[in-house]
């Protein structure tokens, strides 16, 4: 039973990708196992270049790994995209800008072929559940960051994922208006039941957001530690208040660095892997 | 080696077409007053070098002046369109319209107030130049980011000093789209206005074989006139890569 | 219907200064030509062009047809070949490999210099103008195309991949729009273009148009008449190039006012 119940859901075993350009070979990631149950909600944790986005793009199947398995409820990524069960949320939040809020919502319907009069309800569905009513008309370029973020998550929403797959999905806008669309995005989430797997380098994010957090290091991209955390599904702003909130954000913390400085904070161009980090 | 990969199905092409056009003229039996075979051509540009050489030079130098006058007035029109408001308000939309203006059309009034001589023809090519390369400069001088030019701005910059290290800068792809579209121009305009009124150049010379109906000369002066618009073309875009080496390989154009 | 309206409205509202300094130009001319210090033949005053105008009204008309016909028949001809071929060269990956790098170098060519060879292929009728026409607009539409089926951003593309779009999903809702731009800005030059090579085949063809009209005119030393036709035919070109721009306006309501990126201008000259 348990067996079973692990190989729904995301399931990642020895993953590695490597990229040659020029004669030099760089490991994005190295051997990376992760398990994500269904209707669970999971972080990958890292600084800049730790090959979490490329992990991410692996199981939309925009990039295809060097060696070991990526399935998701048993599909690999081409067959998950083909039977179109996960969505992907970027963090350009990409828009067509010929196209008007809601016809860039309802985009992936349309791709599927969907008939016009439900793709229509389902969209304006969508747009109601991120806050984006009265703004169907208007083009992208005529909208907020954050407003353009939330068509994207809309966009995703449309097609009833089982697997949401997010890149950094707010990592383009400021703390204020990235927290609210945190807990709205649970709210979202609550409702769908989706599993998610989220990319970010927050780490106030990552609690907030997650069943788990994977820690990865850089170069090679490694997990380098797994924090399972303990608040359920129904979560409110509240959270943060909670002692085991900052506990859970200390633990990250020294996962991340040496425990006393903040990965997102540092000023130096690129973290240096540390080989007493990677040693665990 | 990718390039000799690249550049071969191109030439194989451009081979096979020229073979099939001669064994077609050949074949066929086309007559030489109507389309004559690349063999003929090449023929008739041997034995007329010395005159085709003589009558390219004329048209060079008359486009390569007028190119280099236009873009001179060119580049302090735009400098002053991009500090003065009321020039910008007043004149920059007639530049716009006169770009859209046909003004190879004008060449006849330009011969006849300037004679048959090169001056007509200097001062056609200039014109487009000048057109072209205005509009061209005035949009790059403006699209220079607005952080950079508070930062400046708030390094006390002078006037000169901003045109240099950010304007000019910002400006150079546009610059360089301009010479490209005026070194053709150039030639167009030199070629149109010898049509007109010369009595020497390439224009005249097509022209003139045309009229004595010696179709093998007419060919290889035409012939000399595509090399040399795509000539200057080229060129253009050498000088593009030198002047941007940040950007080669964006375009492949 | 009134957002459509509204958008072509708003491009006349900036035009109130230039018309003024246009005005005031026109004023000076008349003033100083009126002096008697510059030869009629030098300068004709903007009356003496009018009056040339309204007295050969009809002959103005009716090579002014001419020359239009050949611009459009030209433009239109090219126009069609070049979206044919463009549509063609994207999914034949080696036509395009030969046929495009030379297509290119065509592009830089002076196409006025051929006009004396089509010519003597095809007689003094329309066909010879036409064809130069049809060949320049081809090419500088065809070579803005290529460059804007692929000027998607790799976001977007990613986007389709992800969303599961066929090939021709990917061609109708991305590319189509994504090369509007590029074709725009290229039938604008050509547009220009074509009335420019339009002209210049009329000088040596000799039949009728306006470019005839401005020789013969010429030759007789009748300058308000050439003046005139010369005003004509810019005119002509400035109104095809309004068309466009209005075209431009209706058929790209997401580009936000100020306008089409620079890149996409790019083209051929004449």
């Amino acid at each position: 039973m348990a067996d079973r119940r692990h190989r729904e859901g995301i399931v990642v075993r020895g993953l590695t990708m490597t990229y040659e350009r020029r004669g030099i070979t760089t490991t994005a990631v190295a051997d990376c196992d992760l398990v994500v149950p269904k209707g669970s909600w999971a972080s990958l944790l890292g600084p800049s270049g730790c090959g979490k986005s490329t992990l991410l793009k692996i199981l939309a199947d925009i990039v295809k790994p060097t060696s070991g398995l990526v399935t998701m409820d048993e599909l690999t990524p081409a067959e998950a995209r083909a039977a179109r069960i996960f969505a992907l949320v970027s963090q350009q939040s990409t828009m067509l800008p010929w196209r008007r809020l809601a016809e860039n919502v309802e985009l992936g319907l349309e791709l599927a072929g969907i008939p016009k009069r439900e793709r229509r309800a389902r969209a304006r569905e969508a747009i109601e559940l991120v806050g984006l009513s009265g703004f169907e008309k208007a083009y992208p370029h005529e909208l907020s960051g954050g407003m353009r973020q939330r068509a994207a998550i809309a966009r995703a929403l449309t097609l009833r994922p089982r697997f949401l797959l997010m890149d950094e999905p707010f990592g383009a806008l400021d703390e204020i208006t990235r927290e609210r669309l945190n807990f709205e995005l649970i709210q979202i989430l609550e409702e769908s039941g989706a599993t998610l797997l989220l990319v970010t380098h927050s780490v106030s994010e990552a609690v907030i957001l997650s069943d788990q957090v994977a820690v990865m290091s850089p170069r090679p991209g490694r997990i380098v530690h797994l924090a399972s955390l303990p608040f359920g599904h129904h979560r409110t702003p509240a959270l943060r208040d909670d002692p085991r909130f900052a506990a859970a954000e200390r633990e990250l913390r020294r996962a991340l660095g040496n425990g006393h400085e903040v990965p997102p904070v540092r000023i130096a161009p690129e973290p240096e892997p540390d080989p007493a980090l990677l040693a665990g | 080696m990718r390039r000799l990969a690249r550049a071969l199905p191109p030439a194989l092409l451009l081979v096979a077409v020229l073979a099939g056009w001669e064994l077609y003229v050949t074949g066929a039996g086309v007559s030489s007053l109507v389309v004559p075979s690349p063999s003929r051509i090449a023929a008739a540009i041997a034995a007329n070098h010395a005159d085709l050489a003589h009558h390219a030079l004329v048209t060079i130098m008359e486009a390569f002046l007028g190119f280099a006058l236009g873009n001179l007035v060119a580049i302090g029109c735009a400098v002053a369109f991009t500090y003065s408001g009321l020039l910008r308000a007043g004149a920059y939309p007639l530049v716009l319209a006169l770009q859209a203006v046909p003004l190879v059309a004008i060449a006849p009034i330009l011969v006849l107030w300037l004679g048959p001589g090169v001056p007509s023809k200097v001062l056609l090519a200039a014109f487009l130049a000048y057109t072209v390369t205005l509009v061209n400069l005035v949009r790059g001088l403006a699209s220079a980011e607005a952080a950079t030019l508070e930062l400046l701005h708030t390094l006390n910059a002078s006037r000169r000093q901003e045109l240099v290290h950010v304007r000019f800068p910002a400006a150079l792809p546009y610059l360089f789209t301009g010479l490209k579209l005026g070194a053709s121009a150039a030639i167009v305009a030199a070629i149109a206005a010898e049509y007109i009124g010369a009595l020497q150049g390439l224009g005249y010379l097509i022209h003139d074989t045309r009229a004595r109906l010696d179709n093998e000369y007419l060919w290889a002066a035409v012939v000399v006139a595509a090399v040399i618009g795509l000539a200057s073309f080229g060129l253009v875009v050498l000088a593009e890569r030198w002047a941007m080496p940040w950007r080669r390989g964006l375009e492949e154009t | 219907m009134s957002r459509v309206g509204r958008r072509i409205r708003d491009g006349a509202g900036g035009m109130r200064a230039p018309l003024a300094f246009l005005a005031a130009a026109l004023l000076l001319w008349q003033v100083v030509t009126s002096t008697g210090l510059v030869k009629f033949y030098v300068l004709p005053a903007p009356s003496t062009v009018l009056e040339a105008m309204a007295r050969y009204g009809p002959t103005i008309a009716e090579e002014s047809l001419a020359t239009l016909t050949v611009a459009l028949a030209g433009f239109g001809l090219g126009t069609v070949a070049a979206i044919a071929v463009a549509m063609t060269l994207t999914y034949a990956r080696l036509v395009r490999d030969a046929v495009y790098p030379l297509l290119l170098a065509l592009r830089a060519l002076p196409f006025i210099a051929i006009i004396p060879i089509l010519v003597v292929i095809m007689g003094t009728g329309y066909e010879p103008r036409i064809t130069v026409c049809a060949l320049s607009t081809f090419l500088t539409t065809l070579v803005n195309l290529m460059r804007g089926l692929r000027s998607a951003d790799a976001e977007v593309e990613e986007l389709m991949h992800t969303l599961n779009a066929t090939g021709m999903q990917r061609l109708l809702k991305v590319r189509a729009y994504a090369a509007r731009p590029y074709l725009l800005a290229a039938l604008r030059i050509s547009a220009s273009s074509c009335v420019i090579e339009a002209t210049v085949a009329e000088w040596i063809t000799g039949d009728s148009g306006l470019g005839y009209l401005v020789q013969i005119s010429g030759y007789t030393f009748q300058i308000g008449l050439m003046w005139a036709a010369i005003v004509v035919a810019s005119a002509l070109t400035l109104g095809l190039v309004g068309i466009i721009t209005l075209v431009e306006r209706v058929a790209m309501p997401w580009v936000p006012r100020g306008g089409v990126g620079a890149a996409a201008r790019q083209g051929g000259a004449a």
